[in-house]
């Protein structure tokens, strides 16, 4: 209890979010009486960042800036823009669309915000949309990074549960598809109700110039397809090589990536990729303190005490991972949880493991874009400098939407396991 | 005085943190371009996995030096103008705190006056203390891991002097000034 | 008290469960003064981290990988001679001989932890992408590996470009070829169901893969004599379990994979013609452990 209270005053006077993290983990060793801890506290901050994966945040936060500044991301949305025509809200819809895309590319929502962000929102102020709207839907469109295969977080499921990570992926797909339509939807009813931007009418001469100055661009997001597919890269390493890739075309077919602007970007994208991943470090520290004094295995015991039907329990589960998940993020939640909750959900509610996978990574994958410590959230809002509280506003609708979604997978199974042999 | 050591460290951190955005690409892409031509480097990946620890934490240290890290500002923007700088002060004596602490942990850690006791001799310090640190290895690039781990008390040391700056320019500042949500703040409310 | 175990692999792992009942074993037998709590699938952190908070005695007790321990005492490497045993009874009867047990007298003072007693995972063998059918076949391909000396020489010797990255990466790096082969056991290639995206298992039951039961050196000394004497004995019960286990499921697990398709081809040691002396020759030169494993190992 002291502690909580510790870190509500922490939260509010203003302290940087991983410092209150960092420092309530630093109250909790010392109020346990389990003092030792502290002699591997340092080791445990490094250790939380010490992780191949994380690897992904610095090099699509590049990506995403190098695009911007050759000016290959302007000419990518014209390109886009030619085939949906003059509906209303087509910016928007590409930004789903385009994320649906590069979802199939990364699994990790940080690093889709990380790189979409940068691409999509400074198009959409362009053609009239409010920014923290854009910002929303960017970072909702990132919630299907870890949906639609590949996927970090269904691979540590699979790999904690011991269940196929080929079968998790196929069980993602109808909720993948759920989330995708049901975007779509709050995109075509806020439209209607806000009159978003119409996508001018573009003469033939029009379309004909962007699809051709469209193409030297679309190299990038190529190679990157091309090197995974390929077996020449991993999707993290294929960052990379799409940075590289996003220099040639920006500096030689485009001219407009300038030298002496580049000390300001690579500036920006150390301290962006400092603040997310220092947050990341100090979630880590967190995770472990309360791990040893076994929190979850009580919240675990707790839940399991309050019900026998296998649909209130996920309801439960959903409610407990949308509190966890505002205060860690999603693969330490996953590997401090799974141990926990799969065994119960399997042999007391008899409910099956790649059905609550799906059901546990949608809704941690939440928790990134959830306050007071969620890593999207904030990436999106330190490359688009638009405040975490106006871009949670208008992220409202897809949030619930992604509720409703996990709802109705926790009622009916079959949407999960319809694929599955 | 602690100022201007203060504006020294977070140059000399931008002028690294720049470097590391660029190595870590190019590290990557080495690795892969190597294993296209059968001839992997096998320690490349963790060197730019240590590589990217370094980033995040000389990144928040700059974070920290320009009050540039995500912080709540529901209460700090409502309160009046007297309020705030409290708040800014509880916030700042809080940072200077961690950064404290956690270079005293370092220094326990790395128990430099220990290993001088024992002669600079790892093993007899590691038998004495039970402390391994130094023994640690890493996993392909075949030197000890405290290398990398040095980052931790630099760091600690460089957000203690930001800290301590930080502090005193809101000590010194008249309430006033603290009419404004401060520039380039960023909040959740 | 209560008595902190933590482990890397999941829970429902046979490793996992030797820790739960010896757990349990511990509660009954002590008449409930001691209790276990069982960390599973690398809730503390990795294996490196866990040894760390064995050190300061922050975690009482790991069942960890003999590679991760042979990082501190690197004549343990020996164990993972080729062909030093050739099934897991035989592995598990050489680690309860007397070479393997001194090794764990090293502990204390290299690692700051107490070794208990050894167990067994299943026998290593290689999944391959591609059909496996000599040894020259694996020259030039891109294998997974546990980087760890003794495995990265073996690989390294047979011309095979070794690839470590994490086990969660694996069935990725196996469907896009970034990597085209594992160096694995049974468990692995059905678990995490990587015979989905390769064909070929050559079990050729290269190397044993010992487990070590550890307890911090901090928490050993503040047990008495006959404390001591009861965790080490049942420690020690639960991880003799596992080669019999092994030694049964290795023989389902490979008609399950077969079931799906899966060419299995039996390899012994002329598999891999001269390049075991090669590796031979090398380890005699970094331990003289090797050379009394080999000679304990002609006696079973
Ligand atoms: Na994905
Ligand atoms: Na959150």
């Amino acid at each position: 209890m002291p502690v909580i209270a510790l870190f509500v005053v922490l939260l509010f006077i203003g302290v940087p979010i991983a410092l209150v993290l960092a420092v309530s983990a630093m109250g909790y060793i010392q109020l346990s009486d389990n003092s030792v801890l502290f002699l591997s506290y340092p080791q445990q901050f490094f250790g939380g960042l010490d992780k191949y994966g994380l690897l992904a945040i610095p090099l699509f936060m590049l990506v995403g800036e190098l695009m911007n500044e050759g000016g290959l991301t302007r000419r990518l949305v014209a390109f886009a823009s030619v085939f949906l025509g003059s509906v209303r809200g087509g910016l928007a819809y590409i930004n789903i669309l385009a994320n649906m895309m590069l979802a199939s590319i990364i699994g990790s929502a940080n690093a889709q915000v990380a790189v979409m962000a940068r691409v999509m929102v400074p198009e959409m102020e362009r053609k009239g949309y409010k920014r923290d709207f854009a910002t929303a839907t960017t970072a909702a469109g990132a919630l299907l990074a870890p949906v639609i295969p590949p996927s970090m977080l269904f691979v540590i499921f699979g790999v904690l549960a011991q269940i196929s990570i080929g079968d998790l992926f196929i069980a993602g797909i109808i909720p993948g598809l759920m989330m995708t339509v049901g975007f779509i939807l709050v995109i075509a009813i806020l439209g209607f109700i806000h009159e978003y931007p119409r996508n001018e009418r573009l003469t033939p001469g029009r379309i004909l110039h962007d699809l051709l100055a469209g193409l030297p661009s679309l190299s990038v997001p190529a190679v990157m397809i091309g090197s995974i597919v390929g077996g020449i890269a991993t999707p993290t390493e294929a960052a990379a090589v799409g940075a590289a890739m996003a220099v040639l075309v920006g500096r030689f077919a485009h001219g407009e990536m300038k030298l002496h602007r580049m000390g300001d970007m690579l500036l920006r994208v150390g301290i962006n990729s400092g603040v997310v991943l220092a947050l990341v470090a100090a979630a880590a520290v967190f995770g472990w303190v309360i791990i040893y004094e076994q929190i979850p295995q009580q919240l675990g015991d707790l839940m399991q005490s309050m019900t026998s039907d296998p649909f209130v329990y996920l309801l439960l589960l959903i409610g407990l991972l949308l509190l966890v998940g505002m205060v860690i993020d999603g693969i330490a939640a996953l590997i401090l949880l799974v141990p926990i909750v799969l065994p119960v959900a399997q042999s007391v509610y008899g409910i099956d493991p790649y059905h609550l996978g799906v059901v546990m990574c949608i809704n941690l994958t939440l928790g990134l874009l959830t306050p007071p410590v969620g890593a999207a959230l904030y990436v999106a809002s330190r490359v688009t400098e638009c405040r975490p509280g106006d871009i949670i506003k208008s992220l409202l609708p897809f949030l619930l939407v992604t509720l409703v979604v996990m709802i109705l997978i926790s009622w009916q199974p079959d949407l999960v396991t319809a694929f599955l042999s | 005085m602690i100022q201007v050591l203060s504006d020294f460290l977070g140059r000399l951190e931008r002028v690294v943190l720049r470097a590391l955005v660029v190595l870590i690409p190019v590290m990557i892409l080495v690795n892969v371009a190597a294993r296209a031509f059968r001839a992997p480097i096998f320690w490349l990946d963790e060197l730019a996995v240590l590589t990217m620890v370094w980033l995040a934490m000389i990144g928040l240290s700059v974070t920290l030096k320009h009050r540039d890290a995500v912080a709540v500002t529901l209460l700090t923007d409502a309160v009046p103008a007297a309020a705030r700088k409290g708040l800014r002060l509880a916030s700042d004596l809080v940072v200077l705190a961690f950064a404290v602490i956690f270079l005293i942990l370092c220094y326990r850690w790395f128990d430099p006056i220990g290993l001088v006791n024992s002669g600079l001799d790892l093993e007899a310090f590691a038998a004495e203390t039970f402390n391994y640190m130094y023994q640690e290895p890493t996993a392909t690039l075949g030197i000890a891991k405290f290398w990398f781990w040095l980052i931790m008390p630099v760091v600690a040391f460089t957000a203690s002097v930001h800290a301590l700056a930080n502090l005193l320019v809101t000590l010194r500042a008249p309430g006033a000034d603290f009419q404004q949500v401060r520039p380039g703040a960023e909040g959740v409310d | 008290r209560e008595l902190k175990l933590g482990l890397i692999v999941p829970g429902s792992h046979a490793w996992s469960k030797a820790a739960e009942t010896f757990g349990e074993d511990l509660e009954k037998q002590s008449g409930g003064e001691y209790s276990v709590a069982v960390f599973p699938a690398g809730q503390l952190g990795s294996e490196a981290q866990m040894l760390q908070q064995l050190q300061t005695g922050a975690l009482d007790m790991a069942f960890m990988t003999a590679a991760e321990v042979a990082n501190r005492v690197p004549d343990l490497g020996a164990l993972f001679a080729p062909y030093l045993a050739e099934n897991v009874m035989e592995a598990d009867r050489l680690l309860n001989g007397p070479t393997a047990q001194a090794l764990l007298e090293e502990l204390p003072r290299k690692a700051g932890v107490v070794g208990l007693g050894y167990g067994v995972a299943g026998m290593r063998l290689m999944l391959t992408a591609f059909p496996a059918e000599d040894v020259q076949g694996i020259n030039d391909h891109k294998i997974r590996i546990t980087p760890f000396p003794p495995v990265q020489d073996f690989y390294r010797l047979l011309g095979a470009v070794s690839t470590p990255m994490p086990v969660t990466d694996v069935y990725d790096a196996l469907a896009n070829g970034q990597v085209d082969g594992v160096d694995a056991d049974l468990e692995l290639v059905w678990k995490l169901r990587l015979y989905e995206r390769a064909k070929t298992v050559l079990r050729s039951n290269h190397m044993m893969f010992p487990v070590v039961g550890l307890i911090s050196a901090r928490t050993w000394s503040q047990l008495d004599q006959d404390d001591r004497d009861l965790i080490r004995t049942l420690t020690r019960k639960r991880l003799a379990e596992l080669a019999p286990y092994y030694q049964k499921s290795q023989a389902e697990t490979q008609a399950q994979i077969e079931a799906k398709n899966v060419k299995v081809i039996e390899v012994g040691l002329d598999f891999f013609g001269d390049k075991l002396d090669q590796w031979e020759e090398l380890w005699m030169k970094k331990t003289p452990v090797l050379g009394e494993l080999r000679g304990e190992a002609a006696e079973l």
